[in-house]
């Protein structure tokens, strides 16, 4: 380095260099989730392509982007080429929420360039956009569909044409510091060695798969040029609001550390509660799991209506029950869920529709926690959450629980899941999905033979903050709920097999709950 | 297939052929001037065929309420024809009332497929100068 050239030693060229870096401004989609999975929105001026097969949201998409952008003094262009006619896309796009009709014309104009290309050559095509863009300059361009463009070049047998084209096309509008959208109905194959995809500075790929009976939309953002977007496939849907995107990561990034020193929550049952150490630590991720009719979903209510006497809103994502036998149930055990709903401090979200994703199920979960700043979340059950996904999510349940439980306790919530389970007297089974290590504590139910009578016991399996009771004790299920009886003086062993052996000596006891008499 | 527009949509059209009518000019002249003036913002929006397909389903309609209309098409850049030929052989009352009978369908096609809003929005463009804030609800009872 010469003479001249040297820094000054009060300036570091680390300084330097930062400052002079051009910053990259975003726009947003106006599509929900979507910023996020973009990582910020839009890239200012970029050169984009979305791309996908018939039917997976790639025009409603641009329509959505562009009515959240565009404004008077910088519109947007909407060219249509071929593909639908316009006048049903217009007809078919005013339906969504998000088409602001006063924006037309003055914000945004649909110029439909068929004759052009069916006329003349790209030449022309290019020639009638420039003309356009230098009339209107815009901050946003959109052709609809870029592909029937290409088809045409390539059915004359001139791909040089067409990169030539675009990338004209790509300098125009750049230039002109437009972000523009190329839109186009483009298979997997047809990725590799294609002018178009090598210009383009984002690539959002739209598919809509059928298993089954279910249709699953995904999106993946295959490239993006000057940021980091997340990675994978987003399920979305559509709706009458436009599209909606679901993060596959959603949450996670936002998760909070714990604190060091976590409160005891009372799960609403005092023996329960002893047993647990003093009770749940706060963000902690509980599964209770036994087969039908254990109480499970009575403990899940109990542990609710513990929070509400503490003051602390609760959310119950229930899948099997419908919201009123949640409540009456409640009301039986002389829990009251009609009021805290009322006041705003509960909410029982009935998730049952058969083609959910786990990203939305955990949208809707997360926007519920939001709304009501919830500390306490049900979720009951988890056998009902996976019939109440589209088959291709069942496939990879376990992974997405994972993702869930982590965004859900990176909100700072403290999550009870049940879980039925079918006994058997040869294991001790705590789950089918193998899914103890995304728990904090599992507090297992089961039925045992004493007596001739099918009684209940209970343990705490695992409690990952701290020591906790390994006593089996045994339960009843009465007007109070779930109430964890005192301990016996009889001594049993092999209870979790469900058929136990009394040992010892044991003093005449009586059966927790009344035992049939033989009529005399 | 005979269909009825709201009365919202005919005085729209009396109005659009009102600001092109002027002394000597015959109503079928007036009608292509209203017609190739809206066909400006159409044909941007929806292509030339696009407009050529609405302006020919409009010119259908009417035929049907005026047989004298049938004389009457389309030709390939988008605009009327024989309108002048055709009127000769009626009353001007009846003439006039043919080119009334093509724009108040023209409009409904657009309203039916778009909407009121937005076919004010390509009237609004294809006279710019002119108001048309009093033609809410055009579109109701179709």
């Amino acid at each position: 380095m010469s003479k001249q050239n040297k820094i000054p030693a009060n300036k570091s060229p680390k300084t330097v260099n930062q400052s002079a870096k051009v910053k990259i401004r975003q726009q947003p989609t106006g599509v929900r989730g979507l910023d996020e999975i973009m990582g910020g929105g839009l890239p200012e001026f970029s050169f984009n392509i979305i791309a996908g097969s018939p039917g997976c949201g790639k025009t409603t998409l641009a329509h959505q982007i562009v009515f959240a952008n565009a404004t008077p003094q910088r519109p947007a262009l909407y060219f249509t080429i071929l593909g639908e006619p316009a006048l049903k896309m217009l007809r078919y796009q005013q339906q969504y929420s998000f088409f602001d009709v006063s924006k037309l014309n003055k914000s945004i104009r649909f110029i439909n360039l068929t004759d052009v290309v069916l006329e003349k050559d790209l030449g022309g095509v290019l020639e009638e956009i420039t003309r356009e863009v230098h009339a209107s300059n815009p901050s946003m361009v959109v052709v609809d569909s870029f592909r029937s463009v290409t088809r045409r070049v390539f059915g004359q047998g001139s791909e040089m044409e067409l990169q030539t084209f675009v990338q004209r096309l790509a300098l125009l509008l750049s230039s002109w510091e437009a972000t523009t959208f190329l839109i186009g109905e483009y298979t997997d194959g047809e990725l590799r060695d294609n002018p178009v995809f090598t210009v383009a500075d984002g690539l959002l790929w739209l598919t809509q798969n059928t298993e089954r009976n279910s249709v699953v939309r995904k999106l993946q953002i295959m490239k993006l040029r000057g940021q980091e977007s997340v990675p994978g496939l987003h399920t979305i849907r559509i709706t009458g609001d436009g599209l909606q995107a679901f993060s596959r990561t959603q949450g996670m990034a936002r998760k909070k550390a714990r604190p060091i020193r976590r409160r005891r929550l009372s799960i609403g049952i005092p023996e329960l509660d002893n047993m647990m150490g003093g009770g749940i630590l706060e963000g902690d991720s509980v599964l209770v799991s036994g087969p039908s009719g254990t109480g499970k979903s009575a403990l899940a209510t109990q542990f609710l209506a513990a929070g509400l006497r503490n003051g602390e809103s609760g959310i119950a994502a229930i899948f099997e029950e419908r919201p009123q036998g949640y409540v009456d149930r409640a009301r039986s055990f002389g829990l009251d869920l009609d009021t805290p709903q009322k006041e705003g401090k509960l909410e029982l979200l009935y998730l049952r529709p058969l083609d959910l994703s786990v990203d939305e199920t955990m949208q809707e979960i997360l926007d519920g926690v939001r709304r009501l700043n919830a500390k306490r979340l049900v979720i009951d059950s988890l056998v009902g959450f996976e019939m109440a996904l589209a088959p291709s999510f069942r496939v990879d349940f376990r992974e997405s629980l994972y993702r869930m439980i982590a965004a859900l306790t990176g909100e700072g919530v403290t999550i009870l899941t049940t879980v039925e389970i079918e006994d058997t007297f040869t294991s001790f089974e705590f789950s089918h999905y193998t899914i103890s290590f995304l728990t904090d504590d599992i507090v297992r139910l089961r039925y045992v033979e004493i007596d001739g009578q099918l009684r209940k016991m209970i343990v705490v399996v695992k409690m990952r903050g701290g020591n906790h009771s390994k006593d089996i004790r045994e339960y009843v299920i009465t007007d109070k709920g779930l109430v964890v009886i005192d301990p016996r003086h009889t001594d049993y062993v092999q209870l979790t097999t469900g058929i136990p052996e009394r040992i010892g000596q044991s003093p005449a006891e009586a059966a927790p709950e009344p035992k049939a008499k033989v009529k005399r | 297939m005979n269909r009825t527009f709201t009365p919202q949509i005919r005085d729209l059209a009396l109005r659009l052929l009102a600001f092109e009518a002027g002394a000597g000019i015959p109503s079928g002249r007036a009608a292509a001037r209203v017609s190739e003036k809206l066909g400006r913002p159409l044909s941007t929006l929806v292509g030339g065929a696009g407009y050529r397909s609405l302006l020919s389903r409009a010119l259908a309609l009417g035929s049907t309420e005026r047989g004298w209309l049938k004389a009457v098409h389309v030709n390939a850049s988008g605009a009327l024809e024989g309108f002048d030929d055709a009127e000769a052989q009626v009353s001007k009352v009846e003439a006039t009332e043919g080119g009334a009978i093509i724009i108040t369908n023209l409009l409904g096609l657009l309203v039916t497929f778009t909407g009121e809003a937005f076919t004010l929005c390509v009237v609004q463009d294809a006279w710019p100068k002119e108001a048309f804030d009093d033609c809410d609800d055009m579109g109701k009872n179709i």
